[in-house]
């Protein structure tokens, strides 16, 4: 009864369609809201340890669901973790969606930070208040016209079904929803062309802006200073000319079967890239994989000290 | 008055300004694509090594392709996907597509899967729905990825615009990875990290994998390779151009390597002129005793 | 490895070494208790190698590495080499303070993972060296979430340093959750503020030369790190310090000097001293059987099939 209760219930549970006592929900709904309630007066009102003390307790619970999680061994066939009872497995799916609605919120206070300081951007007339200003109508801009041209398949559930049939009343015009299928590929709406024609644009230069600063940053870097940036420099113009037809066309001369094939540029590159620099990425691999079981271990054991739980010394 | 600062070649070489850097990026990268220069290319291992897993596959199975870029990826990702996918349909290997990126994926995926059904001639022959299938974008979180490792059925449902898989003919019972299960390969065509997601969850089913990559990501792949975890894979637009040279594709990838190689050709000019600048700097010091 | 040698001190290690005993017994005492009570494919090898094995490795290094932070905790302590880019944190705020010019502290594209709450924890680091020259620092993030534990972080910090009155609310901002917008966005800011010193710690992916050679053009001081190994190379070629590898994991250790942190570096290195007996058993256990398939072919299945079991604990852990 009690596991009953704090089993977490969605709207897609099977129990809870075929007739499972619909008070279990709101009960379970409650009793989140009060734990909750109880928990964040407790962290605002206790005083500075006890809080702390709170904050580490939280922490080690959230924790420890996933290390139950991941530890306990699942059961062969259905390959999922259970413990006395309570699928961990399928809970942790509930917890997941928990926290993208957490963060979905999160996303709110994003935006608050991006109007805040834009708007004060432009109610002072700071510097480049301009730049300002073309956020806030690039934003209007996308979200109306994407809510203008989706706002019918919210409400309607046969939209997608029957937007293409003669005689059904579709709310927008179609230069805001293009329902058009021979416009598939690129309906002439103006969503479409903020999304296809300005953002996706503008989001591939911003990529392409890599390559000049690829040359510039290699231009003033790569310079035979020292025996290490002599060795960095000849392997990165090794790789370069090997992954490139006129780069390979340098040792194009020496045939490929023969004897000397692994002189060949792109065979010398394949060869740093398969022989030196794969197993120093595993080795990195390694390092890493441990630092970050250790920083893992310590946030959730709140050994964290001098970043997060303690003031340096 | 002032004499005017005199510049010798040492600081001419090594202080390029930027923007003539960047100009210069710009000409070299532009001139062989207007003038169509064409160049032979090798084709490399891995490259071999992914169209080898295809000719492997067998045909009643399908094959699922995690296509995980956007926009800005798109010089790299559009091409690999749509070689791929080309030689998917010669193969008539049946393909669903999906995304665990970001959202916009699957609308760019559909686009491209369309366009290279178009090019191979087979709007009549290849459906969607019987044929092939976009499942649309889902949140890999780890409660997510395991679910599907263990069932495809349960962790999709329904493709992107909603249709529940048991409608679709070529999602009808795909549920499982690899040699028991009803999909014989996994391709990756990413433009960020999300094949580290399949090593951890779909290795162990054995099924086969490969990856379509940018070119900065592919040097971070070559231990999978080496330990097989990865069946093949494409570096970049070079991986794309190689695919499409091997399997006779006449597509964008192997015309806009002219391109690729001038600019190579560039950062090597500008290596050498920057180095130059040191070496006359060291040589006037040593001259100077 | 990162981190060299550890000077050992009787004190308290013998309590540590029975505490780390003590977790090792307790995975030795789960795995009885599967072996004699679980059902009965616990008693099958597939399942040990399957679903067995990958956990108690991972639980083998998390023992080790608890171990090392509670022998650090009694007293052990740990010498770490000098990281170049983390002795320049004095320099950059210094040189911030001259100027009067702001420093920027990028997070990356993360979300709420180790890898952005260890950039958050360098950051902290900073401004609290900032808030005692009294240099501003704006943080940018890519998550709002991130944004939310930042802004929180950051305002702590202004309050344990006893100057409340001087966080400014718009010093920690979210730009945009898309890479190349977030890109643009902090760009604009570096150059706009022409900052005097800029920091990246996250996770970065081709955005990294984009900030980097923004920071470049206003002559700032640059110090980045992160775990994602593709763009350690950009980062060198234009940043003035790079943080490489796991000296990341190790920055925080480095900056504080507290002996928890260092301790888990100890463990991190132990680890990985056992990482590396592993690889050499499996080298030798495939040469040998390699060998044998010529020497001697009637042992060669006996061998062959050890070195797959071997194998199979690393490659079909689930």
């Amino acid at each position: 009864m009690i596991l009953g209760l704090i089993n977490p219930l969605t709207g897609t549970d099977d129990i809870w369609i075929v007739g499972d006592p619909w008070y279990r929900l709101i009960i379970f709904c409650l009793l989140a809201a009060l734990l909750c309630t109880v928990v964040l007066g407790a962290i605002h009102m206790a005083g500075n340890q006890a809080t702390r003390l709170l904050v580490m307790g939280c922490a080690f619970a959230a924790g420890l669901f996933y290390v139950l999680e991941f530890f306990i061994p699942p059961d062969a066939k259905s390959q999922e973790v259970s413990l006395w009872g309570v699928n961990l497995t399928q809970m942790s799916g509930i917890i997941g969606n928990a926290n993208q609605v957490v963060a979905g919120f999160t996303f709110l206070l994003g935006v608050y930070n991006l109007v805040h300081i834009h708007g004060n951007n432009i109610r002072r007339l700071r510097k480049g208040w301009g730049y300002s200003l073309s956020f806030f109508i690039a934003f209007l801009a996308m979200t109306v016209s994407a809510f203008a041209r989706d706002w019918q398949s919210f409400f309607d559930p046969k939209y997608d079904e029957l937007k293409n049939t003669a005689g059904y009343q579709l709310w927008m015009p179609s230069w805001v929803n293009d329902v058009d299928p021979t416009h598939a590929l690129m309906p002439h709406d103006i969503f479409s062309v903020l999304f296809e024609g300005f953002y996706r644009n503008m989001d591939a230069t911003m990529f392409s802006i890599l390559a000049f600063y690829i040359v510039s940053a290699a231009y003033r870097a790569f310079r035979i200073r020292s025996k290490e940036a002599a060795v960095l420099m000849i392997t990165a113009v090794i790789m370069m000319m090997g992954q490139v037809p006129l780069g390979q066309a340098i040792t194009a001369a020496i045939p490929k079967d023969g004897f000397w094939h692994g002189l060949r540029i792109e065979e010398i590159s394949q060869f740093v890239l398969n022989t030196i620099n794969g197993p120093v990425q595993r080795a990195i691999g390694f390092g890493l994989g441990l630092g970050a079981l250790g920083m893992a271990l310590r946030i959730w054991l709140s050994l964290e000290r001098g970043t997060y739980f303690e003031e340096t010394s | 008055m002032q004499p005017l600062p005199t510049r010798n070649w040492e600081d001419i070489l090594g202080k390029i300004d930027r923007r003539l850097v960047y100009i210069g990026l710009f000409l070299f990268t532009l001139a062989p694509l207007v003038g169509r220069w064409a160049l032979p290319l090798n084709t490399t291992e891995p490259t071999k090594m992914l169209k080898k897993a295809f000719d492997g596959l067998p045909q009643d199975k399908v094959v699922l392709i995690a296509s995980d870029w956007d926009a800005g990826t798109q010089a790299e990702s559009r091409p690999q996907l749509t070689a791929v996918v080309r030689y998917l349909l010669r193969k008539k290997l049946k393909f669903i597509l999906f995304s665990v990126t970001t959202p916009t994926s699957p609308q760019l995926g559909q686009t491209v899967v369309e366009r290279a059904i178009e090019a191979e001639g087979m709007k009549d022959t290849w459906q969607y729905g019987t044929h092939w299938a976009n499942m649309g974008y889902r949140i890999a979180n780890a409660p997510w990825l395991r679910n599907f490792a263990r069932s495809i059925q349960d962790a999709m449902k329904n493709d992107w615009k909603g249709v529940p898989l048991a409608k679709l003919d070529v999602t009808r019972g795909v549920d499982k990875f690899g040699p028991e299960g009803q999909v014989s390969m996994l391709v990756d065509v990413t433009g960020s990290s999300s094949i580290d997601n399949w090593y951890a969850y779909l290795s162990p089913s054995k099924v086969t994998i490969g990856l379509a990559c940018t070119g900065v990501m592919a040097p971070e792949q070559y231990p999978f390779l080496d330990s097989g975890q990865l069946s093949g894979l494409l570096t970049g637009m070079k991986g794309a151009a190689e695919f499409e040279q091997l399997t006779e594709q006449k597509g964008f990838a192997l015309a806009a390597m002219a391109g690729q190689s001038f600019a190579h050709l560039y950062i090597f000019i500008m290596l050498v002129l920057g180095n130059l600048s040191v070496i006359l700097g060291t040589m006037k010091k040593r001259a100077r005793g | 490895m990162t981190q060299a040698s550890t000077s050992t001190r009787k004190r308290g290690s013998d309590l540590a070494t029975v505490e780390a005993l003590c977790l090792a017994g307790l995975l030795v005492v789960a795995m009885a208790l599967g072996w004699f009570f679980g059902a009965g494919y616990w008693r099958t090898a597939e399942y040990w190698s399957k679903f067995v094995a990958g956990r108690a490795i991972v639980y083998a290094f998390s023992a080790m590495i608890l171990g090392q932070i509670l022998f650090a905790r009694r007293g052990g302590s740990a010498f770490i080499r000098r990281i170049p880019g983390l002795t320049a944190v004095d320099q950059t705020v210094g040189r911030a303070t001259e100027m009067g010019r702001p420093i920027t502290f990028s997070l990356g594209l993360g979300n709420v993972e180790i890898i952005t709450l260890q950039a958050l924890a360098i950051a902290l680091h900073v401004i609290r060296m900032a808030i005692r020259f009294g240099t501003r620092v704006i943080v940018t993030c890519a998550d709002p979430t991130v944004y939310a534990i930042a802004d929180e972080a950051v305002r702590e910090a202004f309050t344990a340093a006893g100057r409340p009155e001087s966080h400014n609310l718009d010093d920690v901002r979210f730009l945009s959750d898309r890479q190349f917008a977030y890109a643009s966005s902090a760009m604009g800011l570096i150059l706009r503020e022409r900052v005097a010193s800029n920091y990246m710690f996250g996770r970065f992916f081709a955005e990294s030369l984009i900030l980097a050679e923004a920071g470049n053009q206003v002559g700032a001081i640059q110090v980045a790190g992160t775990p994602i190994i593709t763009q350690i190379p950009f980062f060198v070629a234009s940043c003035d310090y790079t943080i490489i590898g796991d000296e990341y994991y190790a920055a925080t250790a480095y900056l504080t000097r507290e002996p928890v942190l260092s301790g888990s570096l100890v463990g991190q290195d132990h680890c990985k001293m056992l990482i590396l007996g592993l690889i050499t058993l499996g080298v030798i256990m495939a040469t040998v059987s390699a060998g044998l398939a010529q020497a001697s072919p009637g042992l060669e299945n006996d061998v062959s099939a050890l070195v797959s079991s071997f194998e199979k604990l690393f490659t079909e852990a689930k």
